[in-house]
């Protein structure tokens, strides 16, 4: 068995964004775990919470994964009451917004104007398809709040493609819903609907880099959200 | 003495209601209705009417024969989503299309003649119903600009649907409606029923005379034939009674006149237009042989083992021995989705990539 080990701050757990959340903690003496999966696993629900409320991964490189961090912590379970959890899971919005448009459905007044093969998807339509898809998310977080600290993180919003925004604003109204400590990005960066601008942008050009990292912790930091956890 | 010879010696025993219906019996029944045309094997059709022509969608997507969907649902929506917003019952999300005075408005709107905006928009409760299609979205719209987006959007693909038909199949359903006094707008249903508010000074009820429902055909047609030179209607008209009727007269009467007026319309138009055909699939369910023994315990609703026949004499009076005439753009979506589903691919790849770097930075 593996040897209990001091605890770090907190642990990161969802998809590929936890990178930019760790580059984040790093810069401000934050020591954090990381626990990602890629977003299609989140996607496809083959990251669960098993009856014992152990978290549990489909596939070997990803048990071996969840293995890794739980031999980190010291052994046993990597949910633990007495360490914080920032978790960026419920979005995934790489799996879940291009299916929606394969049938050329638009959110946007201009995209539908300036494109004559469009359809128009109402809100309501969008809010139900992103709670069908993510509905197992938002019970899954709702579990893992009652077992341990949780804030949920949204992922950088640096979307320009049709229907992102759209579904990135379903999914927060839906977590918020819930009454889950949440963090809106676009709040630090006040508030507005812009796209995050290139500097905040990793060289793949789907996630944050660590400019981006270290600015959302900072606000999650200010906002009391996260901080050092007190042994 | 010379056996007398007269008009109905040589006639076939589809003729005689004796040996086509007396003998034949309900399922025995042959040669109810052949297509005028020869469609093209891969003909495409666009349903649109009253709820009775919803089955024919049904059937015709069961079948993979080529049943025009311009307004489909979202990529990889759930079904019972798919359901609730009304997508893939017509060829459109244009809801039912009761009488011809709402075909003759929304081909209107289609060919442009009328703004997507001259319609009215309902506002209740906070969200805002197409008066056009007010139970399209189970509860309406968030704002007067999507509920517009929205009606745009069907128009667009109620536009598209006649366009890109062989075949334009129309049940007519009543000669009962409702107007604006004012504008003329036919409503789907009265208003304050569904959603809006009733009021007799600008709401007016119209039970539409053969006269009213010929015309009102013949300029729908017209105009889509404008977008469609070679466009080929299909009429029915559906075997479903009135739900109420507000002409004061015992809803059975009113039913009767109903499906009379616009049977005869049909009729009419199918004769004089060969561009026009008629199916029967009124007189399947609601003919004598049936003995009404096709509705549901309350004699309105139309059982499936009625549907059923309706689509059996339906498909075997279809004739689609003509040679293709499209080109296979059924497979453009699913190489729009493969492209889509490799990007995706890439992304998880991406995304992979991020976790390590992560990793290895810790």
């Amino acid at each position: 068995m593996a040897k209990r080990k001091s605890l770090p701050d907190l642990l990161i757990l969802g998809d590929s964004h936890t990178a930019a959340l760790k580059a984040g903690c790093d810069a401000h003496g934050l020591k954090a775990e990381v626990l990602g999966f890629s977003g299609n696993l989140w996607h496809a629900g083959h990251i669960v919470l098993n009856r014992s409320q152990e978290l549990r991964v489909r596939g070997a490189a990803m048990q071996a994964r969840l293995k890794a961090v739980e031999d980190s912590l010291g052994g046993g379970s990597v949910l633990r009451p007495e360490l914080p959890v920032l978790a960026s899971v419920g979005f995934h919005l790489g799996r879940l917004v291009p299916p929606f448009g394969f049938r050329n459905h638009v959110t946007e007044t201009a995209v539908f104007d300036a494109e004559e093969d469009r359809l128009f998807a109402s809100s309501a339509l969008v809010y139900d398809y992103a709670l069908h898809f993510r509905g197992g998310h938002l019970r899954l977080l709702r579990r893992l709040s009652r077992l341990v600290p949780l804030t949920v993180v949204a992922p950088p919003h640096f979307y320009t493609a049709p229907n992102y925004a759209a579904f990135y604003a379903h999914v927060s109204d839906a977590i918020r819903q819930t009454g889950l400590r949440f963090c809106d990005p676009r709040e630090a960066w006040g508030g507005g609907a812009a796209p995050l601008g290139p500097e905040y942008l990793s060289a793949d050009g789907v996630h944050g880099n660590e400019a981006y990292g270290a600015r959302i912790v900072g606000h999650m930091i200010e906002k009391g959200l996260i901080g050092r956890r007190a042994d | 003495m010379a056996e007398s010879r007269n008009p109905y010696s040589d006639l076939p025993p589809e003729a005689y209601w004796r040996s086509a219906v007396a003998e034949a019996g309900l399922y025995g029944m042959k040669g109810l209705w052949a297509s005028r045309w020869v469609l093209p094997s891969d003909a495409r059709f666009a349903t649109f009417g009253s709820c009775f022509a919803q089955h024919i969608s049904r059937a015709l997507v069961a079948r993979q024969i080529g049943w025009i969907d311009a307004e489909p649902a979202p990529g990889r929506c759930p079904v019972e989503i798919a359901r609730k917003y009304n997508y893939g019952v017509f060829s459109a999300r244009t809801a039912n299309i009761y009488t011809a005075a709402q075909l003759l408005y929304l081909v209107r709107l289609a060919s442009g003649e009328l703004a997507a905006d001259a319609a009215e928009f309902w506002d209740e409760g906070g969200r805002v119903y197409d008066s056009l299609r007010p139970a399209i979205e189970p509860d309406g719209f968030a704002s007067r600009d999507e509920a517009l987006l929205s009606r745009r959007s069907m128009i667009r693909a109620f536009r598209r649907s006649i366009i890109d038909a062989d075949v334009f199949v129309f049940t007519l359903g009543l000669t009962e409606g409702w107007e604006n006094a004012a504008t003329g707008q036919p409503y789907p249903m009265c208003p304050g029923t569904v959603a809006g508010a009733f009021d007799a000074a600008a709401h007016v009820f119209r039970n539409y005379r053969v006269s009213e429902v010929s015309a009102d055909m013949g300029a729908a047609l017209q105009a889509m034939r404008r977008l469609n030179p070679g466009l080929k209607v299909l009429l029915t008209v559906s075997p479903v009674p009135l739900t109420a009727t507000a002409s004061g007269q015992h809803v059975l009467v009113a039913t009767t006149y109903s499906k009379s007026a616009l049977r005869a319309v049909a009729g009419e138009i199918a004769a004089a237009d060969p561009g026009v055909d008629y199916f029967p699939s009124y007189e399947i369910i609601s003919g004598a042989p049936a003995r009404a023994g096709f509705f549901a315990p309350n004699m309105r609703s139309v059982e499936a083992a009625g549907v059923e026949l309706v689509m059996k004499h339906f498909f075997a009076g279809l004739d689609r021995s003509g040679p293709a005439a499209h080109q296979r753009e059924s497979d453009v979506p699913d190489q729009k989705e493969e492209a889509a589903e490799a990007r995706m691919a890439a992304e998880d790849l991406a995304c992979e990539e991020s976790l390590l770097e992560g990793f290895n930075r810790g």
